[in-house]
């Protein structure tokens, strides 16, 4: 690998997240972390309320990167063959019947799996194998997805009466949780203005798939100081109520501390964050940033959390201030 | 270390970081350090306001400048490692690219060059001289002139327990001093080897109750009651009636031919050689003749009325009476009885010396007796007429000299720690034993002075030799005169005026010891028996 090729890498992931940013106005961050996790490889959950942009950010991606993309609305009666697909009864020429397996919206580069918490879980479970093996079982076969693959779930924060909140394995197998905001009056007067003021943009692929997995590759090698990757493991473990350096805030409030997952989502994503600023290294800024997107989904409160008001985000905030400290020398 | 080269460059920034932190923080240390000192300061100066503290100052000095030392000592503590000061320029702004780029010296990797190039065109922007400033901490700074002022205004409090600090430093001193005497007299007395063990424990069971007064006593004055008292314990223990007794008992044998090897041993004082000799003695009875015997018993019955000590005499009469009976085993147990009674006599004697010997450890020494306004030892020894240098002394000499043979041993045993050792300056007086000493104008070593006698009723009921007149009582009885030889019928004697002088004053110190007497006029007591040597 010459030192060329990884200068590139940093101008190609820029270039693809400024003609993201042509499309979807605002949301710079949104964008960023779902950049991060499709040169990581792994699944994003998106949280926010409907109208804010989360399928046409999917779909602007699936182009700018040159990427099959097919969206699935989850809904109560939705059953598992209608995402990983089935075997159905074909004849051929010679007019003899076989089964043949009709692949599901799953088969698919990008996949926009739109309220995943309204199926049922049996629904829900049929996504886990795609999602981590990257492989579909049905019957008695099974299909590897073609490379880079990858899910985004949308979920909807509003409405719970008739949802099924997502077990604990499934969140662990996202690598990040975004929550993605109400846009300001700048962004929203930019949103009018391309959707309702027919402001079209032309937007160009700007990296294919095998590029994709390439980068993918060279990302995985950049150097992280044993300092930083030591900040990154403490943090995970910080999670746990019984770690000894856990912050208050974690023993009060934690029921149940994030898994190994999180530290491999951490350290991996951090690493592609960081040649996205320019730099060679991973800095302890990068773990800062992609912490509470690989954290927030991956620890559970207890009731006093909920009773005293507790967020994710503020738990994860205070622990990564205190393990900083004590990374110090 | 070539700059061209990226780990040389970076090399490089690193160790002039350091050399700046090392800078900073011994700078850091020493402000906190003068913090403490002045505080430690601050909190010595309030408390000697409180509590009675012996130059506070001084104290302060050493505490003040070990606490310096110690802030200085203290940067090597902190002296930081290469991947510390890598740590510090990355939180700069480098955002780990220098510990990264460190890690990666040894290693190989694809981003190694990249990383490098990065690193080290980074490292031109960040301005560690400014990050790193050698510059105090302000609220440091701030602390010291505060604590400053303070010191300051701390010093000119009104100092009221300055004398009461300077006394109980000095009685503490003096204390030590004297508890080193106590030990030191205790290791003489577990040394002594001519001693028994029911004497020793004796013996060191008081120096062990002196110690303990000394430690309860509340000012030097109670410190040398408490050594007078056992020095006066351990003088009345000292019986030198046996000691006289061995020696009398050893020239009455040695006009004897069949006692001569048995004086010798008496006089070498060896227990074994005495022991061996008797056992002589009784095979040398055996093969006597009649004469022979009847020579010895003159012998014996001479040393028996010539000893003091009942044990003794009773002995050498019992052997008297034994030889006349002519029964071997009879003669063996009184010869045996006699060893005894010898061996009696000759412990007595390693106790009077053990008892000389802590009574001489024990001597107050001369700065406390001028701190009472007194001068305990010059002219001592002028006063005893030696005028030898050892005879100094203390009050305890002069009178111990005077009751038992003055100049012939006590005076010596006194002597040798005083400064005016023979050489008086005539300023003798009191000691602080509160006996009475007498002081020479201008002796000089080994000169002696011829004092005036005077006449002293002293020998008054003196010794003598008792003598027996036989008589009947009646009416036509004659009159005999026996004369006897012993019989001292002088009813005084002439004693040198010193002398008599000196026993006074110790009479009187005694006295004024023993009863309540205002401190003025002792004062005036002392003074006068001081007077009394012009």
């Amino acid at each position: 690998m010459e030192d060329k090729e990884i200068l590139s890498i940093a101008d190609t992931i820029k270039a693809v997240e400024n003609e993201v940013g042509k499309a979807i106005i605002g949301q710079k961050d949104v964008i960023r972390q779902v950049l991060i996790a499709v040169f990581t490889g792994g699944n994003v959950l998106l949280e926010g309320s409907p109208g804010l942009g989360k399928t046409q950010l999917v779909k602007t991606l699936s182009k700018v990167m040159d990427l099959s993309f097919s969206r699935i609305q989850f809904t109560p009666d939705l059953m598992p063959a209608d995402v990983v697909g089935t075997n159905i009864i074909m004849k051929d020429e010679k007019g003899s019947s076989k089964f043949e397996f009709q692949k599901g919206p799953v088969f698919a580069h990008m996949v926009l799996a739109d309220e995943i918490n309204r199926a049922t879980p049996k629904t829900q479970s049929a996504l886990l194998e795609a999602m981590q093996e990257h492989t579909v079982t049905v019957g008695n076969s099974t299909y590897q997805l073609e490379e880079p693959f990858m899910v985004l779930a949308t979920q909807n924060p509003l409405e719970n009466e008739g949802t099924y909140p997502l077990p604990e394995a499934q969140l662990d197998r996202f690598l990040f949780k975004l929550m993605v905001p109400y846009p300001n009056l700048e962004e929203l007067k930019g949103i009018i203005g391309v959707t309702v003021n027919n402001q079209t943009s032309v937007l160009q692929t700007i990296i294919d798939r095998n590029r994709i997995l390439e980068i993918r590759e060279i990302l995985k090698k950049v150097p992280m100081s044993k300092l930083v990757e030591e900040y990154a493991l403490r943090v995970v473990l910080a999670t746990h109520a019984d770690y000894e350096k856990a912050p208050e805030l974690s023993r009060k409030y934690i029921r149940y501390g994030a898994s190994p997952r999180a530290a491999q989502a951490i350290i991996s994503t951090a690493r592609v964050r960081a040649v996205m600023e320019g730099r060679y290294n991973v800095s302890f800024e990068d773990i800062k940033y992609v912490a509470p997107s690989a954290l927030r989904h991956r620890f559970f409160m207890n009731f006093d959390a909920v009773a005293d008001g507790i967020t994710p985000e503020g738990i994860i905030e205070e622990i990564l201030t205190g393990q900083l400290d004590t990374a110090k020398v | 270390m070539n700059l061209n080269k990226p780990y040389g460059k970076i090399s490089y920034v690193l160790r002039k970081a350091r050399n700046r932190i090392i800078l900073s923080i011994t700078l850091r240390n020493v402000t906190a350090g003068l913090c403490t000192a002045l505080a430690a300061g601050i909190i010595l100066e309030l408390l000697s306001r409180l509590i009675p503290i012996y130059r506070v100052y001084v104290l302060w000095g050493y505490a003040g400048a070990g606490i310096f030392l110690l802030s200085l000592l203290s940067v090597f503590l902190f002296l930081p490692k290469k991947k510390a000061v890598a740590r510090l320029l990355d939180s700069f702004g480098l955002q780990e690219r220098i510990i990264t780029s460190l890690e990666l010296e040894k290693e190989d990797s694809e981003y190694k060059e990249l990383l490098l190039e990065d690193t080290v065109s980074k490292l031109d922007t960040v301005n560690y001289r400014e990050k790193i400033k050698l510059l105090p901490d302000k609220k440091l700074l701030a602390a010291v002139i505060f604590l400053t002022l303070a010191f300051g205004a701390t010093v000119l409090l009104p100092q009221p327990l300055l004398e009461e600090a300077r006394q109980a430093h000095e009685l503490n001193a003096y204390k030590k001093e004297q508890k080193k005497k106590v030990e030191k007299a205790e290791k003489e007395v577990e040394k002594n080897t001519g001693l028994t063990q029911v004497q020793k424990k004796d013996l060191l069971d008081k120096l062990e109750a002196l110690k303990q007064e000394l430690k309860k006593s509340q000012d030097t004055r109670a410190a040398d009651k408490a050594l007078e008292k056992l020095a006066k314990k351990l003088e009345q223990k000292i019986d030198k009636t046996k000691e006289a007794d061995l020696k009398n008992l050893a020239e009455k044998l040695a006009g004897n031919k069949t006692a001569q090897a048995l004086a010798d041993a008496l006089k070498s004082e060896k227990k074994e050689e005495i022991g061996k000799e008797f056992e002589n003695l009784k095979n040398k009875l055996k093969s006597m003749s009649a004469a022979e015997k009847n020579d010895f018993k003159d012998t014996l019955s001479k040393a028996a009325d010539s000893l003091g000590d009942s044990e003794l005499k009773d002995s050498l009469n019992g052997l008297g009476g034994a030889l006349n009976s002519g029964d071997e085993n009879a003669v063996n147990k009184s010869v045996d009885k006699l060893n005894g009674a010898v061996n009696d006599s000759l412990s007595q004697k390693n106790m009077n010396n053990a008892l000389a010997q802590a009574q001489n450890d024990l001597q107050p020494n001369a700065v406390n007796a001028q701190n009472q306004g007194q001068n305990s030892g010059q002219g001592q020894g002028a006063a005893q007429g030696q005028g030898q240098g050892k005879a100094q002394g203390q009050g305890s000499g002069t009178g111990q000299g005077s009751g038992q043979g003055q100049g012939a041993g006590q005076g010596k045993g006194a002597g040798g720690s005083s400064a005016g050792s023979g050489t008086g300056n005539g300023d003798g007086g009191v000691t602080p034993y509160g006996q009475g000493g007498i002081a020479n104008k201008a002796p000089s070593a080994g000169q002696e002075k011829e004092y005036e006698k005077v006449f002293t009723p002293s020998r008054l009921g003196g010794q003598g030799e008792t003598s027996v007149i036989t008589g009947k009582g009646n009416n036509n009885g004659k009159s005999e005169t026996t004369i006897t030889n012993n019989a001292d019928a002088s009813l005084g004697e002439l004693m040198p005026y010193n002398q008599v002088v000196g026993q006074y004053s110790e009479r009187a110190m005694e006295s004024m010891d023993n009863s309540s007497i205002p401190g003025g006029m002792e004062d005036i007591i002392k003074n006068y028996f001081a007077s009394l040597q012009d």
